[in-house]
């Protein structure tokens, strides 16, 4: 409840400090943050080439030597789990980025301008929405073939009717909104409309389902490749995962390590989606 | 005077937020009689809203009533038990709001809602509350209710909407009617069936009412007398005579002079220049100090009491000093 | 006189009701044949309760909603159907200022990109000046020194200022016409004067006129110089300021009246019973014959059947309604005239 006129309120309280204010978030972002900067060094952080075979004893636990041991070619765990977050964590924000970016065009011309292009479009995106999703993936990528720009295309391509009707739904009302309407009477021409007045009132909500989103992206491309559909050529965390599936019983350590990173991955972009809600939520700011 | 139906003494309520603690509320006294309409003026952020919520008991955290006493039909509600409160809010005591959308259920049928209202006071049966509930309707000039009755909210257009609201309160035959705003958001047609059912209630009831507003044109026709707010505390009070006729307080007068009404043509506006103060951050001496035009040196460190006067009116205003006995405020 | 801005017969209906492929389920009539003319450094009052139509006349008018039928002419050119360098520059001549100055400000803008956006469009000063002006725009609204308020956003003023922002970007084009719908109604009673009294001093410095769209009889007898009163999409009578509220001649514009809430205790309590009952009825089915006479207190059979034509009277005052010149004997509706 607003209830005081404030006359030049202060500023409001900093999106730092509500950030922060939620811990369970703040600690999701350090954690996020860590694994981006250990996927992004890790030519630098990883002891060995992740495809290279033999480099320690086959089979071997966490040791001294091979921290996240090594699987049945020798390869050393730490090194593929290093380079596999890499590239999951490029699935995860290339499929999101890209999705994001169609759902806003999508849904932003939809919502805009309503009517029949309204009904099209939404008709269209019910279409990707009704089929299975996964099941769609899998056809895709067996369609098209398993290379890593695929796979992100395929969950691009499922993925963006959920952001094109966030958007629609956010620009339905905000363009009957009365700042619209003014810079209308100010002479602003659609583009300046959409873009400049109505869009930047609507990202919050699409921010928090693309940080969402990648952690979905990384869950599908994990799936895909654990059915043997990921690119063969790179290493993921998924690949990692349906290589070691064989000898999970009798190496622990093959499907544990890339599982803890795949589950702090999703879960930090989760709770710091969630976070991001409270910050980018203008009441949460108010309190 | 009687006993006070209500009397409220030095009640504090405060909201605790991250930009520092909001007076909304800081020490307001007033009584109201059985039977009277009594109103409670202000502008948005005077703390009138607060001051009708915290007579119900009704801030919750960030806001809290800090100390103080609500005496109503002799006892102090913030020393009863929340249980005991439970039974006086929507029994003796009904309250209207501005908007009554919110707080009717879209998903069931307005006859329904006021039996509910019946049921949560005294014990009957479905059948008899329903009985109950046409009756009221019938008190607040439903026209048709038997039909009305099987009607969800959204059929209903926002005057309708405001009646059955109303119609929950009567069904308790409550002493203390307090509308905070009833009317702001209806059309001036509506609003003036609206304000004269409630005045009509008022007899018919024969309880008081405390109405919140800012419209002076309300309060002169529907209220018997006027506590005027202003940073959370009463600045004048009177009948309404007095406060229309003659207020002493330059706020109220200032006041008096911005309002436009349809019966004479005011040919240069009269504005009181800069804004409303902020609760959290009120200035020294007197709140109304930076706006006043005839501000003395001594009201920017030192806040004045509020001075009674024979006539019964009371100001809290060091040009009300002269020739008045200090009360306590 | 010459009318600076004209409606003639504008009508806006919308349909509602119906989806892709089907038909309409009805026609809301908003705004149903309305004629009016602004005169150049008029104040014109649009008075009328929600649903009468008054803001769907103010949207046609400045070309934020299209008109089904009729025209709207300034300087007795056609508006409607122009090209955009024209539609352009009639922009510039008609601006508005609209009713909630915490909906009207984009939240995410701060008040120099709010204010530069018009400027630019219209190219009303060199790029090089923008933030000069802006700041100067802020001056003339009362916010002075406009210069430290160009780079706060829009939740750092109170209500009353950002009036004044929204203020400062409709004069930013030197528009002739201004049109207000409900400027000043969300604002408090203290802020609410400051406003009117800036719109009247910017009357006089820029030569404006207004189109002032409002429920509040108390604000329009004091701003306006005349006075259209609307119902159901319908002009029911207009005419100069002071004869309408010395003798209303339609029985709605004296309902309406007395509704006002009166700040005067003594003349308040001796008011006559509200003479409305119930709501306006839907703009979907509009009454047959005259609108009101569903609510009139004083309609006789010939209201429900026959539409009333215009009655003219002394003054220029018009009204609509067959018994119009009976208009003394109402037992409502004289708060305005002068107290006995």
């Amino acid at each position: 409840m607003s209830m005081v006129d404030l006359p030049l309120a202060p500023r409001p309280v900093s999106a730092l400090r509500i950030f922060a204010r939620n811990r369970s978030a703040a600690l999701a972002g350090l954690v996020l943050a860590a694994l981006l900067l250990v996927a992004l060094a890790a030519p630098l952080l990883a002891p060995y080439a992740p495809g290279a075979i033999g480099v320690g004893p086959a089979m071997v636990g966490p040791d001294a030597a091979h921290l996240f041991g090594t699987d049945e070619l020798g390869r050393d765990v730490l090194s593929r789990v290093l380079y596999g977050l890499r590239i999951s964590l490029l699935v995860g924000f290339g499929a999101a980025g890209i999705a994001t970016a169609l759902g806003i065009v999508m849904g932003g011309i939809a919502g805009f301008s309503g009517g029949l292009v309204d009904d099209l479009l939404m008709r269209v995106t019910e279409v990707f929405q009704v089929i299975p999703r996964f099941f769609l993936a899998v056809v895709l990528v067996a369609f098209f073939g398993a290379s890593i720009w695929n796979i992100i295309g395929a969950i691009a391509i499922l993925s963006w009717p959920d952001i094109a009707r966030l958007v629609r739904a956010e620009f339905l009302t905000l363009r009957t909104r009365q700042f619209v309407d003014a810079a209308r009477v100010a002479g602003a021409p659609a583009g300046v409309l959409i873009f400049g007045e109505i869009l930047p009132n609507a990202l919050a909500p699409v921010v928090v389902n693309g940080t969402l989103m990648v952690g979905q992206a990384m869950l599908l491309e994990a799936g895909l490749s654990y059915l043997g559909l990921g690119d063969p050529s790179q290493v993921s965390l998924g690949l990692i995962l349906q290589e070691a599936q064989q000898i999970m019983r009798r190496a622990w350590w093959t499907t544990a390590f890339p599982g803890i990173a795949i589950f702090l991955a999703v879960l930090s972009l989760n709770v710091v989606g969630d976070g991001l809600n409270d910050v980018l939520n203008p009441r949460s700011r108010e309190r | 005077m009687a006993e006070p139906l209500l009397s409220v003494e030095n009640l504090v309520t405060h909201i605790f937020t991250d930009h520092g603690v909001v007076k909304a509320v800081d020490g307001v006294s007033l009584t109201i009689a059985p039977g009277e309409a009594v109103a409670l003026v202000g502008e948005s952020g005077s703390g009138k809203s607060m001051t009708a919520q915290s007579l119900m008991r009704l801030p919750r955290p960030p806001a809290r009533i800090l100390s103080g006493s609500v005496r109503f039909e002799g006892r102090d509600l913030l020393t009863l038990s929340e249980r005991e409160m439970r039974a006086i809010r929507g029994g003796r005591m009904g309250m209207i709001f501005q908007d009554p959308s919110t707080y009717l259920n879209p998903l069931m049928r307005v006859g329904d809602q006021i039996a509910e209202a019946v049921m949560l006071h005294r014990k009957m049966r479905r059948a008899a509350a329903r009985a109950e509930a046409l009756e009221a309707m019938r008190l607040v000039r439903i026209p048709a209710p038997e039909t009305v009755m099987d009607y969800y909210p959204h059929q209903l257009s926002g005057g309708m909407r405001q009646r059955i609201l109303i119609a929950m309160v009567v069904t308790s035959r409550p002493s203390l009617m307090i509308a905070d705003e009833p009317t702001t958001a209806l059309d001036v047609t509506v609003q003036a069936q609206i304000m004269r059912l409630l005045a009509g209630l008022r007899t018919e009831l024969g309880s008081a009412l405390l109405l919140i507003t800012h419209d002076l044109g309300l309060v002169a026709e529907f209220c018997d007398r006027v506590y005027v707010m202003y940073g959370g505390r009463i600045v004048e009070t009177g009948t309404a005579e007095d406060i229309f006729y003659a207020p002493r307080h330059p706020y109220t007068r200032a006041l008096m002079r911005s309002t436009l009404g349809p019966e004479r043509r005011v040919e240069r506006f009269e504005a009181i220049e800069g804004n409303p103060p902020n609760l959290a951050r009120l200035p020294p001496g007197c709140s109304f100090n930076p706006r006043c035009p005839e501000r003395l040196a001594r009201c920017a460190h030192d806040a004045p009491p509020l001075f009674a006067s024979a006539s019964g009116v009371a100001s809290r205003c060091w040009l009300a000093e002269g020739g008045s006995d200090e009360r306590a405020a | 006189m010459s009318a600076l801005l004209e409606v003639r017969d504008l009508k806006v209906h919308f349909p509602v009701g119906g989806g892709l492929f089907g038909k309409p389920a009805g026609v809301v009539h908003a705004v149903d044949g309305v004629s009016l003319t602004l005169a150049r450094n008029e104040i014109l009052a649009v008075v009328g309760e929600s649903g009468c139509g008054k803001s769907t006349l103010a949207r046609a008018v400045l070309g934020l909603t299209a008109p089904t039928a009729g025209d709207v002419l300034l300087d007795g050119e056609s508006v409607l159907g122009l090209s955009d360098v024209a539609l352009r520059r009639y922009r510039r001549a008609v601006q508005m200022v609209f009713q909630d100055p915490f909906e009207s400000l984009n939240p995410r803008k701060t008040v120099f990109a709010t204010l530069a956006q018009p400027l630019r469009i219209h190219g009303i000063v060199p790029m090089a000046d923008l933030r000069t002006e802006a700041a100067r725009l802020l001056e003339a609204v009362g916010l002075a020194p406009g210069a430290p308020y160009l780079d706060r956003y829009p939740h750092q003023f109170s209500g009353g200022q950002r009036q004044r922002i929204c203020i400062a970007r409709s004069i930013a084009v030197r528009p002739r016409v201004i049109v207000a719908d409900e400027a000043v109604s969300a604002l408090d009673i203290s802020i609410r004067a400051q406003i009117l009294a800036l719109m009247k001093t910017l009357q006089g410095e820029m030569g404006l006129s207004y189109v002032f769209i409002t429920h509040d009889l108390g604000v329009v007898r004091s701003l306006c110089d005349r006075v259209c009163v609307m119902y159901l999409g319908q002009i029911v009578e207009e005419g100069p300021t002071e004869r309408i509220f010395a003798q209303p001649r339609h029985p709605y514009t004296a309902a309406l009246v007395e509704a006002c809430p009166l700040p005067d205790p003594r003349r308040a309590r001796a008011k006559a019973a509200p003479p409305l009952s119930g709501d306006i009825p839907s703009p979907l089915k509009p009454p047959p014959g005259c609108r009101f006479h569903t609510r009139c207190p004083v309609a006789r059979p010939v209201c429900a059947t026959e539409p009333p034509p215009e009655r003219r009277f002394a003054g220029g005052q018009v009204a609509r309604c067959h018994f119009a010149e009976e208009a003394a004997t109402w037992p409502f509706g004289r708060l305005g005239a002068a107290a006995a």
